[in-house]
């Protein structure tokens, strides 16, 4: 398959050389692929919407069905009302998300460049400690946190989520200064010998170079904190501070310790097509900045 | 990285200043980590030294519960088998794809955005609603997939429910969220200069040749990243397999972040599960370390070298 | 206790566990559950539970969403109102243990807390003692109180909870009767012994042409069956002697019941009921048993007030016998019982007002919505005189049990209960797949169990 796809790769440069035949071939062997890839990823998504629009004895049927008649679209907002998801969808926006990756995006840029454009000795060795942060697993650190952040008295808020963030992000450290490393040093080493200092680098050379890359960097982190409940469901116990993923999980476990009854399963499937919906849109519509930002360069020359 | 240190030798005035700028950006997350990360984690590797419920105070065994998990405890070689089942053909098998796609999504298409969203889609489901679709639609009396195998008039498929089934279903779901790993390839392999292609065409290069030595060289800082998080994140991988299978069917699902949560929060051994988490935590290290000190011989940047 | 199988089980943390009881008050298991047994020797006394000045507000959590329709119908009513003396109630369903044990690390507990793992939290110290506060309590009363409940809700002699919400009898055999018809079965006449049962289990199970399940009769191992509890109670022996805290699992009657319970999955097949289990797990165990996929299933008082509400097209054809026992024990007939609690934690801030909350729980007013709206019942004798015994089809065995119960324990008291249970079923997952026999999984529970059992530093 490698080598097929390769051919389309390169058909810009190679069809010239090929007879229109076999040119039809491939790509009919590539539109075949796609189609047959995009099927099997698309069906669970597919069944996700068809079992929000089921009933509960229409769950547990055998054989399954594979479209409701009636289809139930009042789960939609019956699931969406069953817990107070608005208030939910608010907390989610803007004491979560929007501070967050506020936070990430701006330290995560600051350390990066420490990491990926400055020369210090030891520089290797802290980044290596920063990237072993990475590795640790979230059980690890969660009590002696939950601790902490109790002694301060950050309970039932948003800033044991929030503040932490300010802080840098390793992931998204590790990845910007991967992307910080493939721009040239010529391009700062130019600007060094011009006197500009290593703030005014960042400012002027790099940050504008940047841009798409903090797009991803922002979308990520964006997904992220959206669909985070491990977090949440530590720290905040009011439900009127509830982030919509507490409410997804809410909705799971009432799923699962009711079985079947009052429709929490299709519900539980409706909210969460409701809430994927607003990434995707947003994935479709920033795909180019998106794109460009992750293949972020430096190597073109 | 080596020759950073030789040339600021040369130069210590601007190493000095070099190391003030660098403390100065690396700053937010020093004071992060260590508030955030060192003393948590100075804290449970104290735990792991202790037998601790998190309700009373902790009671100090000594190494105990790493010797106990090494040579005494009926479940750790298994789950540590099945883990690296899970990570060995998860990781390599959902880059490899991810690569593969990537590549398809790269050649010359009518409606790559659309392919491209609906295969990046199923990574920002969220995982407790992703974990349940595929639970009814693998289960072996409720599944959507069995519905199709049986009124075709065959045996419906374990796929969840048999323990050699089992690992193999699971990788087969993670791949299923490797859209973000597509992206990401796709994003590098646009990148590729097109004029490297020409010449390699110019030498006669046949299209797996191209593959082996333009393509692949110069996507691998990103092969790299994600090498590493995929790694790091099915080593931890939790919420799906413990929404569909709970380690079962005859533990062959009961994989190292499960096992780990089951000690902490359900039997409440914090201090098994501190050590767990240490040698967890250890594995992933020594796994990356081996991974970056060979990586400076396969991966090009563009902007160094 | 119920829907407690292992997987909801494990997926709220060890919590879940409800009736838990494992507690400590030295229960008599042979001893029938006549209301005047039991209990101790504190006379409670009729006073007016403390007062308080301003309201405050309470905070309690409730481990699984089961409750939140009764608990707004129950916060709305005026009985509750005036129970509260103007305190309010911030009520919390689904409550994740990793949710509550964190909060009890840090100090920052609710209040109150049911439906979590009440001797677990209890024999670590989260919890207050309420002995007294029951003492001084018009409600909660021993003679009021179904005496398996009653001394359930005591761990060496000390109350560790209010005991309420639900609570009674369970293990029961419950069938559909339709189909068993359909299967040339009397319904009327169903088998009390394992022997018996399992050609019920072959007649009721039918499979397609290829091979594929359509219906089964019985996972012996599903719901309330589960726990080790049931297999030493259908047996005859105890497999955790609460007086001496000896294990007595590697014991050839406990072989024997994976053998003999084994069967019912291998003429299924164990992959069926593993993916079977999956789901069940997800809808809890009745879900099979609601869709007429699964045509017997082992319950307790809870069973028909849930089918009724959730399926009343199914609960229309229930009936509901004893559980079995082995040919050898024909006739026994055998029972657990235990209570859920509202536990009042040791950090929360206002555990008087809790108590009062606690204390409405046990109110007819909140009772009738509970049996209303979710279909529980709880031991308090003077309110369920009252309960119509066939609100539900299925109740009145439940009921009426308590009279002619022979062998009744109540159940989960052991301190690592979950741990072992857990065990048991992969243990016995080797047996019916052939990877082990029964006695070496006996043997090795047993390991387990003692191995454990020193880890928790409960040997000390």
């Amino acid at each position: 398959m490698s080598t097929k796809t390769l051919t389309a790769t390169t058909d810009v440069i190679t069809f010239r050389k090929q007879s229109p035949f076999k040119r039809a071939g491939s790509e009919l062997l590539k539109y075949s692929a796609l189609f047959f890839i995009t099927f099997i990823f698309a069906f669970p998504l597919f069944w996700m919407v068809t079992s929000a629009l089921k009933s509960d004895p229409q769950i547990y049927t055998l054989p399954p069905i594979w479209i409701p008649i009636p289809a139930h679209f009042y789960n939609f907002m019956d699931g969406w009302t069953r817990l107070d998801f608005t208030t939910m969808a608010i907390n989610s926006v803007f004491r979560y998300t929007i501070p967050v990756v506020l936070g990430t995006v701006l330290s995560s840029t600051f350390v990066a460049y420490g990491f990926a454009k400055v020369k210090w000795p030891g520089r290797d060795a802290v980044f290596f400690i920063c990237m072993l942060t990475m590795m640790l697993p979230w059980q690890v650190t969660m009590v002696p946190l939950f601790i902490t952040f109790k002694n301060l008295g950050w309970i039932n808020s948003y800033r044991p989520l929030v503040v932490p963030s300010f802080f840098g992000s390793a992931y998204f450290i590790f990845l910007l200064r991967q992307f910080f490393k493939s721009i040239p040093e010529e391009l700062s080493d130019a600007a060094r010998i011009d006197g500009a200092s290593e703030l005014g680098i960042l400012i002027r050379i790099i940050l504008p170079l940047a841009r798409p890359a903090l797009a991803v960097v922002a979308l990520f982190t964006f997904i992220w904190s959206w669909n985070n409940y491990l977090g949440p469901l530590i720290y905040i116990n009011q439900d009127h501070l509830f982030p919509l993923a507490l409410g997804i999980q809410r909705l799971n476990r009432i799923a699962t310790s009711m079985g079947t009854s009052g429709n929490a399963y299709p519900h539980l499937m409706a909210v969460s097509t409701i809430i994927a919906l607003p990434i995707i849109i947003a994935f479709f519509l920033a795909q180019r900045t998106f794109i460009e930002g992750i293949s972020l360069t430096g190597i073109k020359g | 990285m080596t020759t950073a240190g030789i040339k600021l030798r040369k130069l210590s005035r601007s190493e000095s200043k070099g190391l003030l700028w660098g403390l100065f950006f690396i700053s937010p997350w020093l004071l992060g980590f260590l508030g955030f990360t060192l003393y948590p984690l100075i804290a449970s590797g104290y735990y792991s030294l202790t037998r601790y419920d998190l309700i009373r105070e902790p009671v100090f065994l000594g190494f105990k519960n790493y010797i106990n998990l090494f040579t005494n405890d009926p479940h750790f070689w298994n789950v540590m088998y099945n883990t690296l089942f899970y990570v060995g053909f998860s990781v390599p098998l959902g880059i490899g794809a991810a690569f593969l796609i990537a590549t398809l999504l790269n050649s010359k298409i009518v409606g790559r955005s659309f392919f491209r969203g609906i295969i990046y889609i199923p990574s920002i489901v969220p995982a407790v609603c992703s974990a349940m679709v595929w639970l009814f639609l693998l289960n072996i009396q409720y599944g959507a997939i069995n519905a199709i195998i049986t009124s075709l008039g065959f045996q419906a498929i374990p796929f969840l429910s048999n323990p050699t089934l089992a690992k193999p279903s699971l990788v087969v779901v993670s791949m299923w969220t490797q859209g973000a790993a597509v992206v990401i390839f796709l994003a590098a392999l646009q990148d590729v200069p097109r004029s490297l292609y020409e010449a390699a065409t110019v030498d006669g290069a046949n299209a797996w040749q191209k593959f082996r030595n333009v393509t692949i060289p110069m996507t691998t800082p990103v092969i790299l990243f994600n090498l590493i998080m995929g790694f790091i994140g099915a080593f931890q991988e939790f919420t799906v397999p413990w929404l569909l299978t709970q380690g079962g069917p005859m533990n062959s699902t009961e994989f190292f972040a499960i096992h780990l949560y089951r000690n902490a929060f359900i039997y409440l051994r914090m201090g098994k599960a501190s050590a767990l988490a240490w040698i967890m935590f250890s594995i992933i290290v020594v796994f990356t370390l081996i991974l970056f000190r060979t990586s400076a011989r396969w991966v090009y940047y563009g902007g160094e070298e | 206790m119920k829907k407690l199988n292992r997987r909801d089980f494990l997926k709220m943390g060890a919590v879940a566990s409800a009736s838990a009881v494992l507690a400590g008050c030295a229960s008599r298991p042979e001893e029938t559950m006549a209301p005047e047994t039991g209990g101790t020797e504190q006379e409670p006394a009729v006073e007016e539970a403390p007062q308080t000045g301003d309201g405050v507000v309470v905070t309690y959590w409730y481990s699984w969403g089961n409750l939140d329709p009764a608990m707004d119908a129950i916060m709305a009513t005026d009985e509750y109102k005036t129970a509260m003396k103007g305190n309010t109630l911030e009520y919390k369903g689904a409550v994740q243990s990793e949710a509550l044990l964190t909060a009890v690390a840090a100090g920052t507990p609710p209040d109150g807390g049911s439906n979590f793992d009440y001797p677990n939290l209890w024999s670590r110290g989260a919890v207050l003692e309420v002995t007294d506060l029951v003492g001084t309590s018009a409600v909660v009363k021993k003679d009021d109180i179904a005496a398996g409940l009653w001394d359930g809700s005591f761990y060496d002699g000390k109350m560790i909870g209010v005991p309420g919400i639900e609570g009674f009898n369970w293990w029961g055999m419950n069938i559909n009767a339709k189909a068993a018809e359909e299967a040339g079965l009397d319904p009327n006449n169903i088998p009390l012994t394992w022997e018996g049962l399992l050609e019920w289990h072959e007649a009721l199970t039918k499979f397609d042409d290829a091979g594929n399940l359509l219906q089964f009769g019985l996972d012996p191992w599903d719901a309330m069956a589960s726990e080790p509890d049931f297999a030493a109670t259908s047996w005859g022996f105890k497999w955790w002697d609460e007086a001496t805290k000896t294990f007595d699992l590697n014991n050839p009657l406990m072989a024997e019941s994976y053998d003999v319970m084994g069967q019912f999955i291998r003429m299924v097949g164990p992959d069926k009921f593993a993916g079977m289990r999956q789901v069940e797990g997800n809808g809890t165990w009745g879900a099979a048993y609601n869709a007429g996929v699964q045509t017997m299933i082992m319950e307790g008082y809870w069973h028909p007030g849930e089918t009724q509400i959730q399926q009343p097209d199914i609960a229309q054809y229930n009936r509901s016998t004893w559980a079995p026992v082995p040919e050898s024990r024909k006739g026994a007939k055998i029972m657990a019982t235990g209570p859920h609690f509202v536990q009042l934690f040791k950090d929360g801030a206002h555990p008087n007002e809790m108590f009062l909350f606690a204390e409405h729980l046990l109110s007819g007013a909140a009772m009738d919505i509970i049996l209303k709206e979710v279909g529980w019942i709880f031991g308090r004798l003077s309110w369920l005189a009252t309960v119509d015994k066939d609100t539900y089809p299925g109740l009145r065995f439940y009921i009426e049990a308590t009279e002619q119960v022979t062998d009744w324990i109540v159940g989960r008291r052991c301190p690592i209960h979950w741990y072992v249970n857990d065990q048991s079923t992969e243990l016995r997952e080797k047996v019916y797949r052939d990877e082990m026999t029964s006695k070496e999984a006996v043997e090795e529970l047993q390991a387990r169990a003692l191995a454990e059992w020193d880890a928790q530093g409960l040997g000390e």
